[in-house]
């Protein structure tokens, strides 16, 4: 017979917390973050006809995080009229480089080559990036669909990495350390990282130190990004079920504590009596 | 609830992973390994494109330099015969050498010039006094040299010198404490990211429950 823990209690008890908001959403406010308000700006004051590369590191193991950030961000930059160009270095992201291109074509009726290009993947992670930076020309010659670069209209724009206004990251690894070290260290092009919550501590030092113009932590930082451009959607959802059990956890915290100081303080007794 | 066959298919196989929790299972064993066989042939097709493209299609088009690093990548198999496996350290010192170079510039500038430069700001305000006082503190936190107590004849300065180094190595450690404890809740706040998804999947995309 199969025995139901404590653990079933906590765990079962979370699903349901989590899964409520998301039946009946609440509304909980999403909190200021400055460096997601920093993104913001920044993205929101470059000019029209502006050059970005989106860095799209996304999988199916981090999408949950930061693939409402890369939507965000890439609707953000069509509003204001730049000019996108998709990249990835992990074999999945090209999956999520291609709906992206879809997404900004379906809303805002981009035009391939013209307002939005998804270049292939590229293997060697930090070397590849490196490449990039030093010779963006050297290392792409096709885009995604194997089409000469050169015969795409916002290609002939593009000789260096210098000609991009912001290079922005969506990752769960190490890219965003790499983005600092290779297109801000060498290149001083600014640099916006969109990171899994876990790795959102780490990466605010750079925010911190000037290395990168903005940062969108997690979830939450997305969440903040959508409801600052007014489209809430993906992260907005999911926030009230993410603080509700953040809420639930730290009542659990709470608990643990209490109950911890209580038996100590009872077994002191009993040892004193 | 859904009759899209690929939402079917998702909402399956996460239920059949997270069978795990209950106990180990047939349901969950077929999951597991239907996964583990997809991620092997996806990444063994990934192999083969990019020596197709990186290596074969060059050839095919006349860049015989690739031959160089053709020949570096086969040179790693020789780990595989004894006799020959010294070989295989020309491609490994290559590999290291290459990324050393690649990394170790902007490593200097962005790692550490710019850090420091950072963390010698003017003092403005509160936050900048606040950071300051903590980067000191959780670097004395390593500063192994000052050990235990000075004992027998030492100077007062010494004993002062002393005292200010623990006091500032014990708020370091109570710094590296909250640090620790930031990056556990940022872990939690990641692990609930990515269940929230499946549920979406489960009682959206799947059942229809959430709207």
């Amino acid at each position: 017979m199969y025995k139901f823990t404590q653990q079933w209690l906590i765990w079962g008890l979370l699903s349901i917390v989590v899964l409520l908001p998301l039946v009946k959403p609440i509304g909980l406010p999403v909190g200021y973050a400055a460096e997601t308000e920093a993104a913001f700006k920044f993205i929101d004051n470059l000019p029209k006809g502006s050059i970005t590369m989106m860095v799209c590191e996304v999988a199916p193991s981090n999408a949950g995080e930061i693939w409402p950030a890369a939507i965000a961000i890439a609707r953000h930059h069509l509003e204001k009229g730049h000019k996108v160009v998709i990249s990835t270095f992990i074999p999945d992201g090209i999956m999520y480089s291609l709906e992206l291109g879809k997404l900004l074509e379906k809303e805002y009726g981009a035009k391939y080559g013209e307002d939005y290009i998804v270049l292939p993947y590229v293997a060697g992670r930090e070397t590849a990036l490196a490449a990039v930076a030093d010779n963006i020309r050297g290392v792409y010659k096709e885009d995604q669909f194997k089409q000469d670069l050169n015969n795409l209209p916002l290609w002939t724009r593009i000789q260096s990495i210098k000609d991009f206004a912001v290079v922005s990251c969506y990752t769960s690894s190490d890219d965003t350390w790499w983005l600092v070290r290779h297109i801000w260290g060498k290149y001083q092009v600014p640099c916006i990282s969109s990171t899994v919550s876990v790795a959102t501590p780490d990466s605010l030092t750079y925010y911190k130190n000037g290395q990168l113009v903005g940062m969108l932590g997690g979830v939450r930082g997305a969440a903040y990004y959508e409801q600052r451009l007014g489209k809430p959607g993906m992260a907005t959802k999911s926030m009230d079920a993410q603080s509700a059990g953040h809420i639930y956890l730290l009542v659990l915290m709470l608990i643990g504590n209490v109950s911890y100081w209580y038996s100590r303080r009872s077994q002191g007794r009993r040892s004193e009596g | 609830m859904t009759t899209d066959v690929r939402i079917w298919l998702m909402a399956l196989m996460t239920l059949g992973l997270y069978s795990y929790l209950f106990r180990e299972n047939p349901f969950f064993r077929f999951c597991e390994h239907a996964y583990t066989g997809l991620s092997l042939a996806h990444l063994v097709v990934m192999g083969w494109t990019n020596v197709k493209t990186m290596a074969l299609t060059r050839l095919a088009n006349g860049e015989w330099a690739t031959v160089i690093p053709i020949v570096l990548g086969v040179l790693l198999f020789a780990r595989w015969f004894p006799k020959a496996a010294w070989l295989s350290r020309y491609p490994i010192a290559y590999l290291v050498g290459t990324a050393s170079g690649v990394t170790i510039t902007g490593v200097i500038e962005a790692g550490i010039i710019a850090q420091v430069r950072a963390a010698m700001k003017p003092v403005t305000n509160i936050s900048s006094l606040v950071t300051l006082l903590f980067t000191v503190a959780a670097l004395s936190v390593f500063f192994f040299i000052v050990g235990n107590k000075p004992e027998g004849q030492v100077g007062s300065v010494q004993i002062a010198a002393w005292r200010v180094v623990s006091a500032s190595s014990y708020l370091g450690r109570l710094v590296l404490m909250v640090t620790f404890g930031a990056v556990f809740g940022s872990t939690v706040m990641a692990r609930l990211g990515l269940f929230i998804p499946r549920l979406e999947l489960l009682f959206r995309d799947w059942i229809h429950l959430i709207r």
